[in-house]
């Protein structure tokens, strides 16, 4: 019969209401209502003086200057963040940490190299809720950048892509949507959503579609033939004599590419994965399949 | 007496089980833990019925299951790795970058912050000022064992720690 205290405590919580206004109260003396003056020094004008507005509650609205023009009127409004929460962000990469990554063996080089791989390495992270839209190369350390990779980043700027490509690389630029980057940035909780994988989105604008289908920046939405002829410009422009990537036993490693809209090298839109018993749902019916191939 | 008999008042309305009680005896009851104890069809009673949500009707999604190693390969490999991967040995990394030179490499470092603090502060000291031909403004903070540096030295201090097998 004798029940322990916490036992006791634990059986009052499970029974007592839930805590609302009309079952809680303020400590003893926490609050003391105000009462108005009486006598000598609290009676007669009740601390409100004599006539005017004060005497009378008739008070000026706060800010008002009797007339002239007020302090917080004077100024204009300065559109400091406007168009803030639709502003991109590219967090930077250098080839100098890539490198250090591929030499602590933290990225793999024998597989192409993506926004995923460069996330699941730990060190790097993408946040789309802060409008973040993906990696930006750097060029710092392009003297000393001595890798073979096939990699695919958001933006790139030129003289990181003549490093990459005089080591015998191949570097795209592609746009992930804000929800593609959701699950590109964390394939795995995406996974256990259950939500099938969206397709990609083409930019949402003019200018980065622009970009993206510009061949100097090797766009993934560019003609492969312009790019290949903006790669020997490059080559020309920077001094270093372009490899062949034909010749390279690596090739068809480096020639891989995804579609414009697959989020996911080798998995395709629509499907579903289930981490646990290691299947792969595809839906069977036509129209899913023609929309999430279109 | 007089306020308590106030509250209780109040705090019937909140437990309909003691409608059916006089005050005295619910007084008594509400001290008690059997007070606090209410079944839960009586906690929270809400003045609207609940009704049957009704989802629209949804034609069943044909699927296929494939359990093929080949497509599995790629969701493999977007499993992060659990552990920080062993760096492959090699003689030279392009980035500059050098394995720790010792095992014992940890036990060095925490032995020179304890008892060798200012040694490790003069040995740094000499080898900057060494370099810059000016001499450098240190602090050192032996409750915390670290050193602080007035100036841009972080490069310089990092060669020194390499050359010295950190």
């Amino acid at each position: 019969m004798s029940k322990n205290i916490t036992e006791y405590a634990l059986s009052m919580l499970r029974s007592l209401p839930r805590v609302s206004l009309s079952n809680i109260r303020d400590n003893p003396r926490a609050y003391r209502p105000t009462k108005r003056g009486r006598g000598q020094h609290g009676g007669d004008k009740h601390g409100a003086g004599n006539k005017g507005s004060g005497q009378r509650q008739n008070y000026m609205r706060l800010g008002y200057e009797t007339g002239n023009n007020p302090f917080y009127l004077r100024f204009p409004l300065e559109p400091y963040y406007k168009g803030q929460h639709l502003r991109r962000e590219y967090p930077p990469i250098t080839l100098h940490q890539l490198q250090k990554l591929i030499d602590t063996n933290r990225l793999d080089t024998s597989e192409p190299i993506d926004l995923t791989a460069i996330c699941n390495s730990g060190l790097f992270t993408i946040l789309p809720e802060r409008r973040q839209y993906g990696f930006q190369l750097k060029d710092e350390g392009a003297d000393i950048f001595k890798a073979k990779v096939n990699i695919e980043v958001q933006w790139a700027s030129e003289p990181a892509i003549a490093a990459i490509e005089r080591n015998g690389g191949v570097i795209t630029v592609a746009y992930y949507d804000i929800h593609s980057l959701f699950a590109a940035v964390n394939p795995i909780k995406f996974f256990r959503k259950g939500e099938p994988i969206p397709r990609r989105m083409i930019p949402y604008t003019d200018e980065l579609a622009a970009y993206y289908s510009d061949p100097a920046n090797r766009g993934y939405l560019a003609d492969p033939e312009k790019v290949s002829w903006e790669r020997f410009v490059l080559s020309q422009k920077y001094g270093y004599v372009l490899p062949c990537l034909e010749n390279d036993p690596d090739y068809e490693m480096l020639i891989q590419r995804k579609d414009p809209r697959q989020i996911f090298q080798g998995l395709e839109p629509g499907w579903i994965i289930n981490l646990k018993d290691k299947k792969i749902l595809k839906p069977k019916s036509k129209e899913l399949n023609e929309f999430y191939s279109s | 007496m007089a306020s308590i008999l106030k509250t209780s008042a109040s705090r019937l309305l909140l437990y309909p089980r003691f409608l059916q009680l006089s005050s005295s005896q619910a007084l008594l009851k509400l001290h008690t833990l059997d007070s606090y104890i209410i079944p839960p069809s009586l906690r929270n009673p809400s003045p609207i019925p609940k009704s049957p949500v009704e989802e629209p009707p949804r034609e069943p999604i044909e699927y296929e299951v494939s359990q093929s190693p080949e497509e599995w390969k790629y969701v493999e490999r977007l499993i992060p790795p659990v552990e920080v991967p062993e760096p492959i040995k090699k003689d030279w990394y392009p980035s500059g970058w050098k394995p720790p030179a010792t095992v014992n490499q940890p036990y060095f470092i925490r032995r020179t912050k304890n008892h060798m603090l200012n040694a490790l502060n003069e040995d740094l000291l000499s080898y900057l000022e060494k370099k810059h031909q000016k001499s450098i403004v240190s602090h050192v903070n032996e409750v915390t064992c670290c050193i602080w540096l007035k100036g841009d030295y972080v490069r310089d201090v990092e060669e020194w720690m390499l050359s010295k097998g950190f």
